[in-house]
């Protein structure tokens, strides 16, 4: 008989990941010289995992890659309890009628970077129980039945059949039934679930995991950590990474994160990842996410830029998709925190086909052909709408928005609109525009124009008896295009 | 033999072996909560908190239990009202009270508090069949603990 007391030294963060990886760089070697190239590509995705999550036990163990996905213990007669991803439908999170009831950690492991892995009991609710001490409930009062994992699954573990509680965990709900499955973190608990700092620890569970879940650490897993992984805004990963045209990305409850070399790893958020799929995902024309989403000054918008474009989301607005070189114009001034405010359109092909365009909340960025991008703002966007924009009239901008005397003006393919605080801003086109300009535009005694041009004879059909004759009211006159003959007529008020 | 560490003072009955050890804290500035184990086996070196690494090696007559520790804050919650150290009895043990099932074994949890501090006792016996003069084994063993406050 011995009695030993003895205060164990904090354990370090784990040292091992290194080694680790270089002796799963080492095995990948040994099969890459002992099998066909072809072969070993073929098999490297569920290979890599399993080296990842059981080095020494994948290389010498004789065993399926599979079930070293699942890592040791994986079947139901281990007695382990199977994880939450498993059986939730790729979710990492408690299931419908669970309650996270305590958690251990596992020192030193791989999964986590090398880090501490958290393992949160699920046990299931109980129903029409009273009394009782022992913080379970009776069996009969479960709100699930004992059964193994999944088959198509290697993690056939166990799911609420264990009546045991690790105790951090709400601690105000007195009695829950099993233990129906196990959720997964690098973050301490207490940081994202009703848990207490108590640790537990068991090493002999480092391994163990699921082919549902993430199956190495990776800079996706880092950035979700980063991000505060299971309490974070993303939420909890559903399914692991996957490979998606020049790198990887995984799903999360609320969004996705990306990366690739060039870019690292970035995450989006819902309604932004949804869009961001729906738009031909990493592989289409956005490329990866080169920032993570940003939240707009307002607190209300999302935004997140890509390789070649950007997507914001407003709650009053919805989602929308800029791309090429509106998305950089846009940027470049100052996007949703800008005069141009959000976007209310995705960057479209004018129905000409000419050139493309994007309007916002307060303007509108138009593209000619693969020229530079003009931006209008406010009352000059409203009056270039009012002429249907790039496929109207005006065509499209030739120029940003200059100042002019007390007001603004800005030069289009056709025409030209002008306008200051007391007459807003108004569309003139060709002949009567180009009359305009040689009388001195906006400093000429006509001063602003007040109404939009419009057809004197506006009867639809147009004859010799009703010519088409354009007008425009100024500040101090009018300019009247007689277009059948080409007489230009200036008439100035007092 | 007397085992006093962590607030804790066990009379160790023959035929045991038992370690306490204060765990490092979660975060900085916490003192680290105490864990108990006691077995009628050699502990090995590598074992979880709650017996992993122990129970699998437990013959029919033979025992371990875990106490273990929570932070002083949780005392005060329903789950640990219970205000004592339990007396296990027989039929406090049920062959699924294990954090892992393991053929033959048979466990029993409970949370309490003593002296103000939280705790939960987990006991695992080799074999349900004999989990009588299991019980006894235990409770003669917790006969010899008591727990000082912080």
């Amino acid at each position: 008989m011995t009695a030993t007391a003895d205060a164990l030294q904090a354990l370090g963060r784990g040292s091992d990941s290194g080694l680790a990886q270089r002796a799963a760089d080492a095995v990948t070697g040994w099969l890459s010289r002992r099998t066909s190239r072809r072969g070993f590509l073929v098999r490297a995705g569920v290979v890599g995992s399993a080296l990842a999550v059981d080095t020494i036990g994948f290389a010498l163990r004789p065993q399926s890659a599979y079930a070293s996905v699942c890592g040791p213990g994986s079947n139901c007669g281990s007695g382990w309890t199977v994880f939450c991803a498993t059986i939730n439908n790729g979710v990492n999170r408690c299931p419908e009628g669970s309650v996270a009831a305590g958690w251990w950690k596992a020192d030193g492991a791989s999964l986590c970077g090398g880090h501490a892995r958290y393992i949160v009991d699920c046990n299931a609710t109980c129903t029409n129980c009273g009394g009782g001490g022992s913080g379970i409930c009776a069996r009969s009062c479960w709100s699930c039945s004992c059964r193994c994992g999944p088959s198509s699954s290697c993690d056939q573990r166990k799911a609420c059949c264990n009546a045991f509680r690790y105790g951090q965990c709400h601690q105000e709900v007195p009695q829950v039934g099993g233990v129906v499955c196990r959720v997964v973190s690098c973050t301490p608990p207490w940081r994202w679930e009703r848990c207490s700092t108590a640790p537990a620890t068991d090493n002999n569970t480092r391994n163990h995991n699921s082919a549902q879940l993430p199956r190495a650490y990776t800079s996706i897993t880092a950035r979700h950590i980063r991000l505060g992984e299971n309490g974070s805004k993303l939420g909890n990963t559903v399914y692991g990474e996957f490979a998606v045209p020049g790198g990887r990305a995984q799903r999360y409850e609320n969004g996705r994160i990306s990366a690739s070399t060039a870019t690292g790893a970035h995450e989006m958020l819902e309604p932004i990842a949804g869009t961001f799929v729906r738009n031909g995902g990493e592989g289409g024309t956005l490329g990866f996410p080169a920032t993570g989403t940003v939240v707009s000054r307002d607190g209300r918008g999302l935004v997140n830029r890509f390789q070649r474009g950007r997507i914001s989301f407003h709650p009053d607005l919805g989602t929308f998709v800029l791309t090429g070189a509106i998305a950089t114009r846009y940027a470049a001034a100052d996007g949703e925190d800008g005069q141009l405010g959000f976007p209310v359109s995705d960057a479209t092909v004018t129905d000409d086909g000419l050139g493309s365009y994007a309007r916002f909340q307060h303007g509108r960025a138009s593209q000619l052909g693969t020229g530079e991008v003009f931006l209008t703002h406010d009352v000059i966007a409203d009056a270039y709408e009012r002429a249907e924009a790039e496929v109207g009239v005006l065509g499209f901008p030739l120029a940003g928005e200059q100042v002019v005397a007390s007001g603004r003006f800005q030069q289009f393919q056709y025409g030209r609109i002008s306008g200051n605080l007391v007459t807003r801003a108004h569309w003139l086109s060709r002949a009567i525009a180009a009359k305009y300009v040689e009388l001195g535009a906006e400093t000429s005694s006509l001063g602003f124009p007040i109404a939009d041009e419009y057809d004197a004879h506006a009867w639809p059909w147009k004859t010799p008896a009703n010519p088409e004759v354009r007008t425009v009211l100024f500040e101090h006159g009018s300019i009247t295009h007689e277009v059948f003959t080409g007489r230009v007529v200036v008439q100035q008020t007092p | 033999m007397t085992l006093v560490a962590g607030g804790l003072r066990l009379e160790l009955p023959a035929g045991w072996e038992a370690r306490v050890r204060r765990q490092a804290p979660s975060q900085p500035g916490r003192p680290g909560n105490v864990l108990l184990h006691a077995a009628t086996i050699p502990l090995p070196e590598e074992r979880g908190d709650f017996g992993s690494g122990v129970v699998e090696r437990l013959g029919p007559d033979d025992a371990f239990l875990a106490l273990f520790e929570y932070d002083e804050r949780d005392a005060v919650k329903v789950l640990f009202k219970a205000p004592r150290i339990p007396v296990p009895k027989p039929s406090d043990f049920s062959p699924d009270v294990l954090q892992r099932t393991t053929a033959g074994n048979t466990g029993a949890q409970w949370f309490f508090s003593a002296s103000g501090r939280p705790f939960s006792m987990h006991a695992v016996l080799g074999s349900h069949a004999r989990r009588a003069p299991g019980a006894t084994k235990l409770a003669r063993l917790l006969q010899g603990l008591t727990v000082d406050s912080l």
